[in-house]
């Protein structure tokens, strides 16, 4: 990427004003920067504004905006919640060189397909909040099309009881994944959030009625993973698949199908 | 644009572009330890601490590298040293070129993680690629340096 | 013996952790031009016209070269012995284009944004041809890739370009046809080899000034410095007494550096501008504006009789050569010439091929050289042929491999290029090599498979030799200076490429020497400053430039034997030679290497002692290696992860065994990547899809788990201190041992290289549902 300019901003409302200027973009982590081609004008850094800190409050989790996958990683309350499947998530992204400088801001904002990390946050229930727009959840974010003028503060994490499973299948530690599947259960719920990202497209959430799953799958007061084949199967055709040079679409339904089996079992045993 | 970086802990005034980045602006500053690999901050060579923390110099931009404190090899010789006596003891410097950058990342591990595991080693350095060494004789090296078993 | 068969640490390892500049592109002067290359979008195109469209116009652009600007010489690329076995298809800038990514023109600016700058102005009218993409249709294909009448072949290697056949190859001993017949026992089966790429660390780059005496000097990153030199001389037509080549320390090469890159278009503009300028290939440049290793479909047939005797080996081979035909022929021939030995009391022998040209990124050397590739499919064929017999896999081999004092052959038959050297094997361990990996690796114990729950173990193994050099081609020489105060300037040709070259020859110089280590000083790889070597390929450096070494070294020995005589005033045949002394026999008068050193400068009878030693090899004797592979197979995912991989390793005497040893490992992981991991693919246009390390990728240290590498207790007389060759031999057997494990797991044979998750489970699906 070409750069006119480079601004770092001492306000939020600095950036959002500079933000709104044709041609200038507002920075994340700009780990992936010089891959594109593209010629921007000014880049706002937003490195001076504090928003790389992680805080509880009211049972949720403050995850501003340019906090980088490292500290994601490397953070106690996100690796207690949810049997840490959003540490877990960051920290196999390729090494810590990239973890040092992605941030989530970037990430989600980037919406893109192969992310190990919105999996996780999608099934999570995670809420995104912008300076002009406010609170959206990333389910919502995800589904929506366009692109608004607007600054990502934090990502918002519900800090519920619950269990979490995660499965990122690679061919090498560092590459990016072929699929990706995450699910939590959370205990006060009647739901299980199901999400599966890397399909190659972007992460997608699904609701499991948790009574569904247990009576399929209890005979006898015992929990067979084998009685779920045919609930996995017909789940797995509502999500789509596709091939490209990492994988045929074959393999990942095939993926998809073993790892939604031993998450959804991780969670509800 | 004309910004001052503190580098290995001496403050330098240099005239960048604004989509320069950290690894073109160390090494025009003759800090030749700093690698150029890949382009797509995937193999580890260009690796610079900042702030202490191991990042790819080749996607950092120097602009936004103002006002932190940006670490080369140059600046931790006696450290270096050491590892490079336990890299040589294993015949595991081979080409050597991925060796500055990964022996920030080493000695960054050493400041932040407490008695790793070999898996916990493994993890930290897995974004330093090796294409000479097979990478065993660099793992015995390291826990030798770290003093772990 | 003091120097040899101890792991010294490498010279110059420590400077190059600490970071000093050594590197190329540490060395190049800090006001180079920069240079960029506009490469070809198309995999098969005529430049109709070029328009500069006033690019050399921008202050700053010093300098724009295209096809116009040069005398129409062909030469290749490939970094080989002259006159060289591979097709004259390559200008410094033709106006045709082959492939993705090949040169269309270059531009020299003062930095790389006024170089981009140009590039944007620049307008290029192609002319778009039907490309080959699949090299299976290349032969009898309406498309003619090199139609241009300069080219030709150096002498006759079947160079048929109306045909796109670039070389073709055929030998037979005996005849297998008949030998067929009578076996009871044929399999046939044919097997892929995929391009790799060698993703060495650090990206191809050059440099170069023009001094004071308006010579050209060059920094390269490669490997065969004095090929560079020849080759920028006959391509620009050019004195070689005014062209010289240095090589820095090289990030790594493996076979990638073993051909000119950048140097050609640096040379000219160099030339043109009068100024220091630079190039260094962006990693994408490397993937695809280099070379890669050939790909090959190889059809084995094997016939044994019931009693696992093989009789006859049938091999024809369909190699591609890319759209340049840089080590062709001699690739092609090592997938033979370096695996049919092994099983060296067959009957019969054929092997037939072509190597063919298609618009795909040249391929070119790369560690193992055509063995690699021979060595799965046949490796994996014998596996096949040993389930038909019933035959356990390691007894079969070791019923008929090739064991000490035996021959073959193929070794007379087969060369580089042209017919080769009979050999008797005068070292061989491989029967030990087997034992012994057979007892690391647990194989009576896990041999085939162990099943826990959905995830199963299997072991398989596959032997492999290499070569130590080419006899009758390689030459290396040496030349040692002794200086005041007792120390020894050694000068090699020899490229040090991160193999430890540099420290391996130390070591035997000082052991023929009989000082320290300390003593030795080395200098290596300038065509100004050092003597001839072919550089590093071949496995030869050590056993070659070893060679070469201890004979410079003992005639020093000599010389210095000769000068104390002169000062005691006595016989050469009172002296004692004790390396840091020198006496007399009754110990009367003794003379300190470093006194003696200040006497010959400055005292008495005063001269500059210099000796030297050429070297080249009468037989090229080989390594032998067993590889054991003990992987886990996910039955559910496909997921193969090798669990231990167990190499016991014949090289001779290993010079320095930890060096040696992170020779087997590199090259093992390696093996291994080409095994499982890695892959050049590209579109239906011709453009590579992995042409960055995010899509192509190499094992990583969490693909590693375990390696076990022990070296054989063998000495091979024709070597420098019974040293054989190492540098390749690594990465000969994963392949086909991983292949033959998981066949032993889980009863699924790939035979299309990489061995991925993906082939092994929809192979599983498969044969569940049957």
């Amino acid at each position: 990427m070409k750069l006119n300019g480079f601004q770092k901003v001492k306000s939020i409302e600095e950036a959002f004003a500079l933000a709104e200027q044709e041609g200038n973009i507002v920075l994340g982590g700009g780990a992936w920067l010089r891959l594109g081609n593209s010629k921007k004008n000014i880049a706002i850094d937003l490195d001076l504004l504090d928003l790389n800190t992680i805080t509880v409050k009211d049972d949720m989790c403050h995850i501003g905006a340019m906090t980088t996958l490292y500290q994601i990683e490397t953070s106690v309350e996100l690796q207690r919640l949810y049997s840490g499947i959003i540490s877990e998530s960051a920290s196999k992204i390729m090494g810590v060189q990239v973890r040092n400088i992605a941030t989530i801001g970037g990430t989600v904002c980037g919406k893109y397909g192969f992310s190990d990390l919105i999996t996780p946050l999608l099934a999570s229930g995670a809420i995104l909040n912008f300076h002009k727009e406010g609170k959206i959840t990333l389910e919502e974010f995800l589904l929506r099309k366009g692109k608004r003028k607007d600054i990502l503060i934090e990502v918002i994490i519900p800090m519920k009881k619950g269990l979490g499973a995660i499965e990122i299948f690679k061919k090498t530690s560092i590459d990016f994944s072929v699929i990706n599947v995450a699910v939590v259960n959370v205990t006060e719920s009647e739901e299980l959030l199901l999400a599966i990202g890397s399909r190659p497209g972007v992460a997608k959430l699904t609701r499991l009625t948790k009574q569904e799953i247990l009576e399929e799958a209890i005979i006898d007061g015992e929990f067979n993973i084998h009685r779920l084949h045919e609930y996995v199967n017909t789940l797995i055709e509502s999500y789509s698949f596709g091939s490209n040079q990492r994988a045929s679409m074959e393999y990942r339904e095939q993926l998809a199908k073993v790892f939604v089996q031993k998450c959804i079992k991780e969670v509800l045993i | 644009m004309i910004i001052t970086l503190n580098i290995n802990a001496l403050p330098f005034e240099v005239k960048i572009r604004p989509d320069e980045y950290l690894l073109e602006t160390l090494r025009q500053l003759r800090f030749l330890s700093v690698k150029k690999g890949c382009d797509t901050t995937s193999c580890g060579v260009c690796t610079v601490l900042v702030d202490g923390k191991p990042v790819a110099s080749c996607s950092y931009l120097s602009a936004r590298a103002e006002g932190h404190k940006i670490t080369t090899v140059e600046g931790i010789q006696e450290e270096a040293g050491h590892l490079a006596d336990f890299l040589g003891r294993e015949g595991s410097d081979q080409c050597a070129y991925c060796n500055p950058g990964f022996t920030l990342t080493v000695y960054s591990m050493k400041q932040h993680l407490n008695n790793p595991t070999t898996e916990e080693i493994k993890n930290y350095l897995v974004g330093n690629l090796c294409r000479c060494s097979g990478y065993l004789g660099q793992e015995i090296a390291i826990r030798n340096y770290l003093g772990v078993k | 013996m003091q120097c040899i068969n101890k792991s010294h640490t490498s010279l110059g390892g420590r400077g190059l952790v600490l970071g000093k500049p050594a590197y190329t592109d540490d060395l190049a002067e800090p006001n180079a031009l920069i240079i960029k290359v506009l490469r070809s979008p198309h995999a098969f195109a005529n430049i109709k016209n070029i328009d500069l469209n006033g690019a050399d116009k921008i202050p700053g652009v010093e300098c724009i070269i295209t096809h116009k600007d040069f005398k129409r010489i062909a030469v290749t690329r490939a970094g080989q012995g002259y006159p060289e076995p591979s097709p004259h298809d390559k200008f410094v800038l033709d106006k045709v284009v082959r492939h993705v990514g090949d040169e269309v023109l270059a531009v020299a600016a003062i930095n790389e944004q006024l170089c981009e700058q140009a590039l944007e102005k620049i307008i290029v009218d192609y002319e778009i041809l039907e490309p080959i993409l699949d090299f299976e249709k290349a032969l009898g294909h309406p498309t003619i890739i090199h139609a241009e009448e300069e080219a030709h072949e150096m002498f006759p290697i079947g160079f048929e370009p109306m045909k796109n056949i670039a070389a073709s190859y055929n030998m037979k001993v005996g005849d297998v046809d008949e030998t067929f017949k009578h076996c009871d026992s044929v399999i046939e089966h044919t097997f892929y080899t995929q391009a790799q790429a060698h993703a060495m660390m650090e990206p191809h780059t050059a440099n170069a000034r023009i001094d004071f005496q308006g010579r050209l000097i060059i920094n390269s990153s490669t490997q065969t410095p004095f090929h560079v030199r020849r080759i920028i001389s006959m391509a620009l037509d050019y004195p070689m007494s005014k062209i010289r080549v240095i090589k820095p320390r090289v990030g790594g090469g493996f076979g990638g550096k073993q051909c000119v890159h950048g140097e050609l278009i640096l040379s000219a503009i160099a030339l043109r501008t009068g100024k220091p300028c630079k190039i260094i290939y962006t990693r994408q440049e490397v993937f695809e504006s280099t070379f890669s290793r050939h790909p090959m479909r190889i059809k084995v047939k094997l016939g044994a009789m019931k009693d696992g005797t093989l009789k006859a080996f049938d091999l024809d081979i369909l190699s591609d050569t890319g759209a340049y035909g840089e080590h062709a022929l001699t690739v092609f021939m090592v997938a033979g010439s370096k695996v049919l030995p092994m099983y060296n009391k067959v009957d019969s022998v054929r092997l037939v091929g072509n190597i063919v040209y298609t618009n795909h990124t040249p391929a070119g050397a790369f560690r193992g050289y055509g063995a690699v590739q021979g060595n799965f499919a046949v490796e994996s064929a014998v596996d096949i042929l040993c389930e038909k017999l019933g035959m356990d896999p390691v007894k079969f081999r070791q019923k008929n491999m090739i064991a000490l004092g035996e021959t073959s052959p193929i070794f007379e038959i087969m060369g580089e290029g042209t017919a080769g050297t009979a050999m008797n094997i005068e070292s061989c361990k491989l029967d030990y090599c087997v034992e012994r990996g057979m007892e690391l690796v647990k194989w009576n114990e896990k041999f085939p498979r162990i099943k826990n729950g959905h995830k199963v173990k299997g072991v398989g193994m596959a032997i492999a030799m290499q070569g130590s050099g080419i006899p009758y081609i390689d030459m290396a020489s040496a030349i040692i200076k002794f200086n005041d105060d007792g120390f020894f300037n050694l000068l090699v040709g020899a490229t040090d490429i991160g193999q430890g070259s540099d420290t391996v020859l130390a070591q035997i110089a000082a052991e023929s020497l009989m000082v320290p280590l300390e003593k030795i000083i080395v200098y290596s790889s300038d065509t100004d400053l050092t003597p001839f070597d072919t550089g590093a390929y071949a496995s030869s450096t050590t056993y070659v430039s070893g060679n070469a070494v201890k004979k410079a070294g003992d005639s020093m020995r000599e010389m210095l034997i000769q000068e104390a005589a002169n000062a005691f005033d006595v016989d050469v045949d009172s002296i004692v030679y004790e390396g840091l002394t020198i006496k007399t026999i009754d110990g009367s008068k003794e003379i300190s290497l470093s006194d003696l050193g200040n006497r010959l400068y400055y005292n008495e009878g005063q001269k500059q002692l210099v000796a030297n030693g050429s070297y080249v090899g009468k037989k090229s004797p080989p390594p032998f290696m067993a590889g054991f592979a003990e992987v886990e197979v996910d039955t559910l995912t496909g997921k193969v992860q090798v669990l231990d991989y167990v190499a016991v390793v014949d090289c001779g005497t290993p010079i320095n065994p930890h060096l040696a040893k992170g020779q087997v490992e590199g090259g093992l992981v390696q093996g291994i990547g080409m095994a499982m991991y890695e892959e050049v693919i590209e579109n239906d246009k011709g453009r590579q899809l992995t042409n960055n390390f995010m899509n192509y990728r190499i094992p990583t240290r969490k693909e590693i788990h375990s390696m076990q590498v022990e070296f054989a207790d063998s000495y091979e007389e024709s070597g420098p201190y019974g040293a054989k060759s190492v540098g390749e031999i690594g990465i000969d057997t994963p392949p086909a041992a991983i292949a033959n494990a998981i066949y032993n797991a889980v009863g699924i044979r790939i035979d299309k290289l990489p061995i991925t998750s993906e082939k092994v489970l929809m192979e599983l699906l498969k044969s569940k549902n049957l």
